[in-house]
């Protein structure tokens, strides 16, 4: 809606510096009321009379939060991690997590806005981390700090029911089936891309793409563009049939938690005591995220796994190297998201004749009379300095598909069924299915009851 | 009530939930394209009526008239805004009601597998591995040809360093079209030479002050209460704009009056630093006069 007022105001001010009822700088000022048109006041939204001597008023920049505002979000942010933690690991409660799911989805959703959230958070420290003249708050360090030092410890609580994202897909999780694991493997490296590319726009000062694409933000806001309003609705279907699509195929910070995850000093358990490997948890996760008991493999097939992990080895810096070359060939089209660059391939196509009439932009820089050259300039500028970054992020792709390849190519012996540490996002869904939390629960006095023990396997009892 | 008559009414109202967000969303959409198609101040009537109006300018009873059609049309596409707004939270009343409902009945319909015997001989760890490492490969490969192919069909024109450029604006020069738009080309020596431009890295734009700008007295004393550059820096990370896309709001209006550097109102990034963001947006003439 805001966007489609936008646009209409957009064309209103053109209309009126055609017709020269305003002057061309009221006119800008009304262009630029209506790109911030959700901090422009309500009389800004609506376009004035064209028969008046009207002076459109200087628009107000909205009032900041107060201060008090950040660190109450980061003070409910460290209590809704305590008492995730608390429930996933001590409780064992997975109707206290999705009740905090519920409210952390009310609070840091819809009532917060998702923004600044701890994902998109990712952007502010790789700015101020690039760039010493960016002031970044200490509320958004720590929001960036605090879900990975919880993890560290306990780990991906943060996932579990304290991130709205996480929660809004938790909630529309009706009928999760299990993707196939070849499938789940693949698609689990987007996250990194993902991650590298924002990195790579946020320290360029190009752009935050993970809050411009974020689906579940309009959401919360109950208001935004339509395509992304439809990418969000997109998301939340899909996410009945697959457990949160987002976290698991998208979700940049997941990427991040993965890291720290496999290090926690305590991570949930399916069972409470000891797994009697009755295979009753083995299909509960709709994440894929429960890795079952394994062995080394069998003595005769060592030289050729050793062989394939050599290989894989040897593979690794050539994969690095291949990805900083395919890098370097996307430097223009990676550029491009810079709006200098958008500017003067739209000026230029202008010029040529591609293209016919003006966009609002190209039309405002004409008017300015700025020499072409300077706007050539910056794209030469933006291009060049988009060169190392581009090779980086190639690399980084590269880097990450080996260590996936190289990790699929080693086998860990496994006594029990365990939680992935780096997949596991500490929900707490499989904990129902053990026999001895149903023991722990009081639904049943012994396993025995739900296990025949005596059988190698832990077959059920009949 | 029996756990299977609570998981029938749960499906139930379930599926009633979900119908009704379906078809809220429908409506929803319909209105919005319904919004988007019938623009009031596109109205054939609309524009009409101002036609007329330009011819007769001191026409009272046609200034009346066209002060009411414009109410009608603007109270018509604010109700329009209103009945989005309610539909906007039926809508997510029901999506709610539909989930939760949805996983209620989920719950009440819980059963404990039955898995079945494993064969001895199977690996299954071994077998996820190999199709996971070849996934991946296929991935790894499909974003190479993915990259090729993007670059191979990007296609610009436009000079990609400096001495790219330099060239490319001689060439433009030689060919006899204006590289420049609005202001004069660049000069051309006595021998009618072009003298090619010189190309510096560019620097960190300089702040723009009040000298910079001489339109700057024409501009509009700031109203009270108009938060100086500190404050906006201090608490720009705060904001990413209304679509979250760390779009700036509000930027470039006085320096694109002033007009001695480019602004772009309508796309300057958002996601510049507290220095540059003082820069770019350049208020310093609002702030002398501060």
């Amino acid at each position: 809606v805001i966007r489609e007022t936008r646009e209409r105001i957009g064309g209103f001010a053109k209309r009126l510096v055609r017709i020269g009822c305003v002057r061309k700088g009221r006119a800008v000022a009304l262009l630029t009321a209506a790109t911030g048109a959700g901090t422009a006041r309500a009389a800004d939204l609506i376009p004035v009379p064209d028969f008046t001597e009207y002076q459109v008023p200087v628009s107000m920049p909205p009032a900041p939060d107060h201060v008090l505002w950040g660190w109450l979000n980061v003070g409910l942010l460290v209590v809704a991690l305590s008492l995730a933690s608390y429930f996933a690991l001590v409780n064992r409660s997975r109707r206290s997590l999705f009740v905090l799911t519920i409210a952390s989805l009310i609070w840091f959703g819809f009532i917060y806005g998702g923004c600044i959230c701890v994902i998109g958070s990712i952007q502010n420290v790789a700015l101020g981390v690039s760039d010493a003249n960016y002031t970044i708050p200490l509320t958004v360090i720590l929001l960036f700090v605090l879900p990975l030092v919880f993890t560290l410890f306990f780990g991906r609580t943060f996932c579990a029911a304290v991130c709205p994202l996480g929660a809004i897909q938790e909630v529309v999780a009706v009928r999760p089936i299990r993707v196939p694991a070849w499938l789940d493997h693949a698609l689990g490296l987007v996250p990194y891309i993902y991650l590298g590319l924002a990195v790579i726009y946020a320290t360029m000062g190009t752009a935050f793409v993970i809050c411009r694409y974020d689906p579940f933000i309009p959401i919360f806001r109950l208001s935004g563009g339509v395509n992304m309003l439809i990418f969000g609705g997109a998301v939340l279907v899909l996410g009945i049939f697959i457990g949160r699509p987002y976290c698991r195929y998208l979700c940049p910070y997941g990427a991040l938690l993965a890291l720290p995850s496999r290090a926690a000093k305590w991570h949930v358990r399916i069972p409470p005591e000891q797994c009697i490997q009755c295979r009753l948890c083995e299909d509960s996760c709709p994440y894929g995220a429960i890795q079952r008991p394994s062995a080394p493999p069998p003595r005769d097939s060592r030289p050729a796994a050793r062989r394939r992990l050599a290989v894989l080895l040897v593979l690794a810096p050539l994969l690095v190297i291949g990805g900083g070359g395919l890098g370097w060939l996307l430097t223009i089209p990676l550029a491009r998201l810079e709006h200098d660059v958008r500017l003067a391939e739209r000026v230029h196509a202008e010029d040529t004749g591609l293209v016919e009439g003006m966009t609002d932009a190209s039309e405002a820089f004409r008017n300015t009379g700025q020499p072409k050259e300077e706007l050539l300039a910056s794209v030469a500028d933006v291009r060049s300095r988009f060169r190392l970054p581009a090779i980086l992020l190639g690399g980084w792709v590269g880097l990450v598909v080996a260590v996936k390849l190289i990790s699929l190519a080693v086998r860990r012996r496994r006594e029990d069924y365990q939680p992935d540490r780096a997949r596991c996002v500490s929900c707490g869904r499989c904990y129902w299915y053990c026999p001895g939390e149903q023991v722990r629960l009081g639904l049943i006095d012994d396993v025995s009851e739900l296990v025949d023990l005596q059988k190698p396997e832990g077959k059920l009892a009949s | 009530m029996t756990r299977w008559e609570r998981y029938q009414l749960a499906f139930r109202c379930a599926v009633v939930c979900g119908v009704f967000a379906a078809v809220v969303a429908s409506l929803l959409l319909l209105d919005y394209g319904r919004r988007v198609a019938e623009d009031p101040l596109n109205a054939p009537e609309y524009l009409q009526l101002k036609q007329q109006l330009r011819d007769d300018p001191r026409n009272e009873a046609l200034q009346a008239e066209f002060r009411a059609l414009d109410e009608r049309l603007r109270e018509a596409y604010f109700h329009r805004r209103h009945f989005a707004a309610w539909g906007t939270w039926l809508l997510l009343a029901g999506a709610a009601g539909s989930a939760a409902l949805g996983k209620w009945a989920a719950t009440l319909r819980r059963r404990l597998p039955h898995p079945e015997p494993v064969d001895s001989q199977d690996d299954p760890e071994e077998t996820t591995n190999r199709t996971g490492r070849w996934a991946v490969a296929v991935l790894a490969g499909v974003a190479a040809i993915a990259a090729v192919a993007l670059y191979a069909g990007f296609h610009s024109e436009l000079p990609s360093d400096s001495q790219q450029l330099a060239a490319w604006i001689a060439g433009q020069q030689s060919s006899g079209q204006t590289a420049v738009l609005g202001t004069p080309t660049l000069p051309d020596d006595a021998a009618g030479t072009v003298t090619p431009l010189t190309v510096t890295e560019p620097d960190v734009p300089a702040v723009p002050t009040s000298a910079d700008h001489p339109g700057a007295a024409d501009l509009p004393e700031l109203p009270a209460g108009f938060p100086s550059d500190e404050e906006l820096r201090v608490n720009w990370p705060r904001f990413r704009g209304w679509e979250g896309s760390g779009t700036c709001p509000g930027t470039g209006v006085d320096a694109m009056e002033c007009g001695n550097r480019r602004r772009n109102p309508l796309e300057d990034r958002g996601s510049v630093a507290g220095q540059q963001f003082a820069s770019r947006v350049g208020r310093p003439h609002l702030l002398d006069r501060r």
